[in-house]
């Protein structure tokens, strides 16, 4: 360094010439442009919450929400899929005591009841259709099927990615790659279970009690 | 600059509606509407008179890049004030759909973004590709959009606030004619600068060995970016400047600051990937099939971006460091080109 700067004592310095910032292993920024995508990704079910509550009473001659929704059905969904938050919880804190086995036998865990969840929801969608509500049908079962769809499209790419993570921990267990992905994705199945609850409150209860 | 910037990113979300403004949603709406609209003005003049008073009294060369920057500032400046003119409620009913309109909206864009856009391309061009753009046939294009734009579109704004309304075919009133044709001039007059903007591509890079840009700094720059070569090698910089001033570059010159000649380190590197461009060429797929309700088309689209963006995360292999014989060798070709000016 003596041999390169010309810098007296009077001179500020210009150019950091001991930083190691270089050799890497610094801080990823990941989880931070995770969370800006999940607020994003927030601003789309807020637009769609807005939409189902405007169009809500809309129903065009058609089924009204009391009549169509089956409360107890979309209550056992709701714990299944809150379970599956549990469970994913699980899954982190074996990860952070560095236990793969645990981490991929709570990730298998956790698919299997967001499975249940999307099967369900598949199941109450089919059986609505047969009974004609389809989302043709009224300005409210267009906005029930692009709100509650959504989301259960956002828990189907979830689900895909448990399974690629199931993969990629079984390849190279917990390495740093995989523990940064397993925290993006765990934030990204806790949000869908906040988004869920928001659905199960202003969708299916207050539409059993309007 | 900055606050004017991030008060007019906040009040643009507040100001749609002045599209919609003889919709009939009211007279609150519209006075909400219509306020947000114009008050977007004073942020904007004080970026104005903020590039003003930053040019005045200064010692302003006339290159290229600096007469776009004025010719943007006037034209944006008329484009600005015909717009709060337009946000008032009641003068929009009178005036939307009408040519008026039309010549506000090319006013804001042309002078605001394309030649802007021109400024900053021409500023920037030897730092990106290494040679400067050629000058003279730059100041062709440069009087041909000006002088054009402003005879193309002053009798749009005439004929616009005598009431013709725009997407006609066909006018019946003769007297607007000599408007129209002295604006047909004005557009042959663009198309003069849009061709001399061609041509000062295809010359610049015929003569790009004359033009090549040897210092990394061809316009006596100010700024970072300007002590680096051109193009700059593919980790900018090889020790992390430490800014004291607001014109680094400058401070270092007057300052009589060289980077230092030795004393590298490795410098770690993100490696190039294909994923951006393959992921969003997919994505473009995915949408024109789905706009045009292809559907298998749209399926395969999805599936494969789906499946490519999996296999991406199957590849660990992203950075590498590029080792200090290599980084000695680029600082010294750059020291040697400088040395050599």
């Amino acid at each position: 360094m003596s041999a390169t700067s010309a810098a007296t004592s009077d001179e500020p310095t210009f150019y950091l010439m001991e930083e190691d910032d270089h050799a890497g292993g610094h801080s990823s920024p990941t989880p931070l442009g995770f969370w800006i995508y999940l607020m994003s990704d927030a601003l789309i079910f807020a637009t769609l919450f807005a939409t189902y509550g405007v169009l809500a009473t809309a129903y065009a001659g058609g089924p009204t929400a009391r009549e169509l929704f089956d409360l107890p059905l979309v209550a056992l969904n709701t714990a299944f899929l809150l379970v599956s938050s549990i469970t994913y919880g699980m899954a982190m804190m074996d990860m952070h005591e560095g236990k793969t086995g645990g981490v991929r036998a709570w990730l298998a865990i956790t698919a299997l009841f967001g499975l249940a969840f999307v099967g369900v929801e598949l199941y109450e969608f089919s059986h609505l259709m047969a009974e004609g509500a389809t989302p043709q049908r009224s300005a409210f079962l267009s906005a029930f099927y692009t709100l509650v769809g959504t989301h259960g499209l956002h828990v189907t790419f979830g689900l895909i990615w448990i399974g690629v993570m199931l993969v990629q921990v079984g390849q190279r267990g917990l390495s740093v790659e995989n523990r940064r992905r397993l925290t993006c994705l765990g934030m990204f199945w806790h949000l869908l279970d906040v988004v869920w609850i928001g659905v199960f409150t202003f969708v299916y209860l207050l539409g059993a009690v309007l | 600059m900055v606050y004017a910037t991030v008060v007019i990113t906040i009040l643009s979300y507040l100001v749609w509606l002045h599209h919609f403004f003889t919709m009939g949603s009211g007279a609150s709406v519209n006075s909400f509407f219509g306020i947000a609209t114009m008050v977007i003005s004073i942020p904007t003049g004080a970026k104005i008179f903020n590039w003003l008073f930053t040019m005045y009294r200064g010692k302003i060369r006339f290159e290229l890049p600096m007469m776009w920057v004025v010719a943007f500032m006037i034209t944006f400046v008329v484009g600005g004030m015909t717009g709060v003119l337009l946000a008032v409620p009641p003068a929009d009913f009178v005036l939307h759909n009408s040519l008026f309109l039309v010549a506000h909206f090319h006013n804001v864009i042309i002078g605001g973004v394309v030649f802007g856009l021109f400024a900053g391309m021409t500023y920037w061009f030897p730092k990106a590709f290494g040679f400067k753009l050629d000058p003279f046939w730059g100041k062709i294009s440069f009087w041909g959009w000006v002088l054009g734009y402003w005879l193309a579109w002053t009798p749009i704004y005439i004929v616009g606030l005598m009431g013709t309304t725009r997407r006609v075919r066909h006018f019946d009133d003769p007297t607007l004619q000599p408007w129209f044709i002295l604006a047909g001039i004005g557009a042959l007059i663009i198309l003069v600068g849009i061709l001399a903007f061609v041509i000062q591509i295809a010359v610049s890079i015929r003569n790009r060995e004359k033009l090549r840009d040897t210092t990394g700094d061809p316009w006596d720059g100010r700024t970072l970016e300007w002590s680096t070569t051109s193009p700059p090698p593919p980790y900018n910089f090889a020790f992390t400047p430490v800014v004291h001033d607001l014109d680094a570059w400058y401070d270092m010159k007057t300052r009589g600051h060289r980077p230092p000649a030795g004393g590298y380190r490795p410098i770690h590197m993100p490696r190039n990937t294909g994923a951006g461009v393959i992921l969003s060429g997919l994505a473009l797929v995915l949408g024109f099939a789905m706009i045009w309700y292809i559907w298998w088309l749209a399926a395969v689209s999805a599936v494969a971006l789906l499946a490519y963006s999996i296999l991406h995360t199957f590849n660990y292999d992203r950075d590498y460091f590029i080792p200090v014989e290599d980084v000695a060798r680029q600082e010294g070709a750059g020291r040697a080109l400088e040395a050599g000016a």
